[in-house]
């Protein structure tokens, strides 16, 4: 029998419990309780999986006695032995239901540099690609905490700049004159499926949300990431030829990581997150954060067209399910658990088509993503503050519809950088001190997220701008 | 026996390895103790260099700094630090815990300015301090560097104003850094031997110009910067090897030299110990592959294995054949 902490939990979902099964508007949740994998667990797990197909309507879930018990299990978890199931024990299960959400911190702590298998690299956007997403899997990465990032090779991973002898008759060709990157370069991450971050499976699974808490994915080390290939650039076009099984030398987690409790002793109740193009894709996975926490999300999206962020979704194969057609961004931010009314898009080319989702036609906008976000400033409904990424003229709008509005802001930079530890000294921007004096402060390592009032915008002595969100690096 | 083949000797420095981290890549302890692998790190690292020191904090050149070449990289930093009086109160004491030496790199506008920091440092570093690398050859600064290290004269008295300002009693090793900017090494190198240098290390990094086709102007604000990475070690190896040649202190070992210069893998540092390096320092690759000190040293305790041989023994080795 499931324990009365769980029923509670469905309760207050409006879900209703009857033995191992929940259900709730023609969809079901069916529990398994076991320490091991069994035939029997499989067997039933295959059957739910072969009768539900793609409609997502009934789920899985395997209940472990404790926490360790449940992270053995998933580690020896694939889709034979426990297809399509999701994952929880009973000690956290009664820690949600006693209003405590649980937080595990992982041990190996510090940066090191490690080897991703590509999953997929995707192009998006049909026929105008610009952008990628790209997933990988990484188990020596644990424990990402928005907005860190990595730093990743632009080739697959080899002896590095070891001297290959070049065989007989094959001299033609050897010296290779396109250019060879030899820096890493940085991207944040857009998702990951930690275990405290089920909460994409959560939007596509609709399960109840105060259990989804305590649920997890398979996949405790798969990270996506978006990025843009730059017309003059030199990186990401070669990061864009990476393919599926491929490994590739990465460095991370990098940055300070923000803790987003601490807006809760702030007092904030609700996150406004302006995100334009590219610069949207670091901020998702502090939107799941923000989310898991229970703040209010309002996101405004800032795009060039909406056609550029069409792809077809590989994740849903994970599910044995076909692939679909998805928005980045769009998706992601749903994804994150960002409710579809609070989703604003803006497209410089004109007001977009319909997007569907449940998000209305009043949150769709023609114009600048900064027009968007002044017009709805003074629809917050407590006491807001503000995240913002994106080109460094919005960024700048942004600081200073925020300061009228009196929102606090802080905006997540992202540069060019050498070694994204800390080291080499690269990548500023000019920082104001609490003596009034300015300074260069690296973004690696003292951000990338700035509270917006520290940052100077206007670098006179400088051929470029302080801060310029490059997004993906710009060579 | 086992771990006594990688030793070498910088002056009155015994290091347990010939790998050091090169300045200005080094950072300082607090990004080394970032690294998930830092215990591994600082025990294949023989000493520390660190990133150059001024008396007074340093701001650095303004955006952008770095430039990625074909097999390089172009930076203009222009030594940011945060002065002399911060490092040691913060970083000297937490680089101190790897029991490493630790050689600190110095840096100033006048020749007065380096022996009055030299004897700042020495005076309130508690006796942690075990060697200063002299700086006389950043290419990004406008005053010092590589305006001092093309002129003999000039590098002599910077050498002979440190060297006077180490206080009575005290075993600091001198390593003083040459530019490769200029066209013959060995005659820098034969005034700062003059002056009393205990070591020399060469190369810093080589001059270089990156121009933008889109806006078409330089890249930099200083137009002008310093190569580094796997493109400069053919530069750095030769200059090694001319001293090593033409200079009989260095080829006695009298006076060491520290290679620097493109240093990427285990098999670059053999080539530098047999062009006549006593030691290596090891900076851009850092940044691309930190495990890189590991796995050099791995590489290169199974050379020695393979070949049956010490690192004492390999330098100089490749000029037993050249007259």
């Amino acid at each position: 029998m499931l324990p009365i902490q769980i029923k509670n939990l469905l309760d207050r979902d409006g879900w209703t419990l009857r033995d191992a099964t929940a259900r709730h508007r023609g969809r079901r949740l069916e529990f398994f309780f076991t320490s091991r994998p069994t035939r029997a667990v499989t067997a039933a797990l295959r059957r739910i999986q072969r009768a539900d197909r793609n409609r997502f309507q009934t789920i899985g879930v395997v209940i472990a006695p404790t926490t360790a018990a449940m992270q053995r299990l998933r580690s020896c978890a694939n889709a034979d032995k426990f297809p399509r199931a999701l994952f929880a024990s009973l000690e956290e299960l009664r820690a949600v239901a006693a209003g405590t959400i649980p937080v595990k911190s992982d041990k190996r702590g510090g940066i090191t540099s490690f080897k991703a298998e590509i999953l997929e690299n995707t192009p998006v956007g049909g026929a105008q690609i610009s952008h990628y997403r790209l997933a990988f899997k990484a188990p020596s990465l644990q424990n990402m905490q928005p907005p860190q990032f990595i730093m990743m090779d632009t080739k697959p991973a080899r002896v590095p700049f070891g001297v290959r002898p070049v065989p007989r008759g094959q001299l033609r060709g050897a010296i290779d004159l396109t250019p060879q990157p030899l820096l890493k370069r940085p991207f944040g991450i857009c998702r990951d499926f930690h275990p405290h971050f089920p909460i994409d499976y959560v939007k596509r699974l609709r399960l109840p949300p105060t259990l989804a808490v305590a649920l997890y994915p398979v996949l405790p080390d798969h990270f996506d990431m978006l990025y843009k290939v730059l017309p003059h650039g030199v990186g990401t076009p070669l990061i864009a030829k990476l393919k599926r099984g491929q490994t590739v030398n990465m460095l991370g987690p990098l940055g300070r990581p923000f803790d987003v409790r601490r807006l809760r002793a702030e007092g904030v109740e609700e996150v406004h997150i302006i995100g334009g193009g590219v610069g949207m894709a670091p901020l998702i996975l502090l939107v799941e954060s923000l989310r898991y926490y229970g703040f209010r999300v309002k996101a405004f999206l800032g795009i060039a067209t909406l056609q550029s962020l069409r792809y077809r979704d590989e994740l849903a194969a994970t599910f044995g399910e076909q692939p679909r057609d998805a928005y980045i961004y769009i998706d992601d931010l749903l994804a994150a658990g960002v409710p579809p009314e609070d989703v604003y898009v803006s497209c410089d080319s004109g007001k977009p088509a319909r997007i569907g989702r449940g998000i209305p036609p009043a949150n769709l906008f023609a114009g600048f993503v900064t027009d968007l976000y002044r017009r709805e400033t003074h629809r917050s409904t407590g006491k807001t503050c503000a995240f913002t990424c994106g080109p460094n003229r919005m960024m700048e709008l942004v600081v200073e519809i925020t300061a009228q509005a009196g929102i606090p802001l802080r905006v997540l930079l992202e540069k060019r950088m050498g070694c994204g530890m800390g080291v080499c000294f690269s990548c500023v921007c000019k920082v104001r001190l609490a003596d009034g004096a300015d300074d260069y402060a690296r973004v690696c390592t003292d951000g990338p997220l700035f509270d917006a009032k520290d940052i100077l915008w206007k670098n006179d002595d400088s051929k470029q701008p302080s801060a310029t969100c490059t997004c993906a690096p710009r060579s | 026996m086992e771990e006594r083949r990688l030793e070498t000797t910088i002056g009155n420095l015994h290091l347990r390895t010939p790998l050091l981290t090169a300045s200005g890549t080094s950072g300082s302890a607090d990004e080394l103790a970032g690294l998930r692998e830092s215990k591994a790190t600082a025990q294949a690292l023989g000493a520390f260099v660190t990133k150059g020191v001024t008396l007074e904090p340093r701001r650095g050149n303004p955006e952008p700094r770095v430039i990625e070449t074909r097999a390089g990289l172009l930076n203009s930093i222009g030594l940011q630090n945060k002065g002399a009086d911060r490092f040691l109160r913060e970083d000297l004491p937490k680089l101190w815990q790897y029991e490493l030496p630790v050689i600190v790199n110095i840096s100033a506008n006048s020749v007065e300015d380096y022996a009055k920091l030299a004897a700042h440092l020495l005076a309130n570093d508690g006796g942690q301090i075990t060697g200063l690398e002299i700086n006389v050859s950043c290419p990004n600064i406008k005053e010092g560097g590589v305006a001092f290290g093309v002129d003999p004269k000039v590098v002599e008295r910077v050498v002979r104003g440190v060297k006077a300002a180490v206080p009575r009693g005290r075993d600091v090793l001198i390593v003083t850094k040459l530019t490769p900017n200029i066209t013959d090494i060995t005659v820098p190198a034969k005034a700062a031997i003059a002056a009393g240098t205990d070591a020399l290390s060469m190369i810093n990094t080589v001059r270089g110009v990156a121009i933008n086709i889109h806006t078409q102007e330089p890249y930099f604000a200083n137009v002008s910067a310093g190569l580094s990475g796997p493109a400069i070690k053919p530069i750095g190896l030769c200059m090694v090897w001319d001293c090593f040649a033409k200079i009989p202190e260095c080829r006695r070992r009298k006076v060491p030299i520290i290679g620097i210069g493109g240093i990427s893998t285990w098999e670059d540092v053999v080539e530098y110990l047999l062009a006549g390096a006593s030691a290596v320092q090891v900076g851009t690759a850092w940044f691309v592959y930190p495990d890189v000190f590991v796995e050099m040293k791995k590489g290169l305790e199974k050379y020695l294995d393979d070949n049956k041989t010490t690192v004492r023994e390999l330098i100089g080795k490749a000029h037993g054949t050249c007259s």
